[in-house]
């Protein structure tokens, strides 16, 4: 357990959530988009999966209780796959036999709300690395001021 | 350290637990995502105190801290169980006493140096 070992498992928060953020405005930004990347109908809505990682990683834990402490990692992102609304507009060059269009099973409120809870939770990390900046200042200050 | 001042045993124990405890802390918070993550919490008070009852640098020194899992409250839908505004407040209030327990040995060291002279 040292002074920097706080700070890396935030820095992995940091990190989970700005992969999160990206995710989710891939999300927003795709709520249109009838053609998805590889052609294959609408555009999908991704979801990232969270992952608590040991911070045993991080450093060579001497203790048992170093090992219960942990980080966070994106391990994978998960295609949603509910379908999305069937809207009907013969003039879109997507529209099926009936007239249909396949749209993205985007729903821009729920990203949105999800874009704003992503951001807290960085906040909180932040604030949380900014505390552990903090204590190692004070722990710098001890021999100081002699 | 022998016996210089059982008191700045006492407080340099007391923050290497606090910087275990903030460490605990930021897992949870950088957790507060993770589906099923339960919330770790650290507890030391109680042993530090025993230990500096008895006013033995030995015991002060052999002080672990106990780690388990303390739910903030009834689980989400993904089953995790961390409160960030609890996690966040805990955080607040540990990394205040450790600061003042860093002014603490700070000035105890300026009182050391002031009577060496």
């Amino acid at each position: 357990m040292d002074l920097l070992t706080a700070l890396r498992i935030s820095a992995s928060g940091l990190s989970a959530q700005r992969t999160r953020l990206n995710v989710l405005s891939s999300n927003l930004a795709n709520a249109n988009s009838t053609r998805s990347a590889d052609g294959s109908g609408p555009y999908k809505r991704k979801d990232p999966i969270f992952q608590e990682v040991s911070a045993e990683s991080f450093e060579k834990a001497l203790d048992n209780e170093s090992k219960k402490i942990s980080g966070v990692r994106v391990t994978q992102i998960v295609t949603d796959q509910r379908p999305g609304s069937r809207v009907y507009d013969p003039s879109h060059p997507d529209a099926d036999a009936t007239g249909h269009v396949l749209m993205p099973n985007v729903n821009p409120v729920t990203e949105l709300t999800d874009i704003m809870s992503t951001s807290r939770s960085y906040e909180a990390n932040i604030t949380a690395m900014r505390t552990a900046k903090d204590m190692i200042a004070a722990v710098l200050n001890i021999g100081k001021g002699g | 350290m022998a016996n210089v001042d059982i008191h700045l045993e006492i407080l340099a124990k007391s923050m290497s637990l606090r910087l275990k405890r903030h460490s605990t802390l930021a897992g949870n918070v950088a957790n507060a995502d993770t589906p099923g993550y339960r919330p770790q919490q650290i507890s030391f008070e109680d042993a530090l105190q025993r230990a500096a009852d008895r006013k033995s640098s030995v015991q002060i020194d052999n002080v672990k801290s106990s780690m388990e899992v303390v739910d903030d409250g009834q689980p989400r839908l993904d089953g995790n169980t961390v409160n960030l505004d609890k996690q966040m407040a805990m955080m607040a209030e540990n990394g205040l006493l450790y600061n003042a327990t860093a002014e603490f040995i700070a000035r105890k060291m300026r009182m050391l140096k002031s009577v060496i002279g």
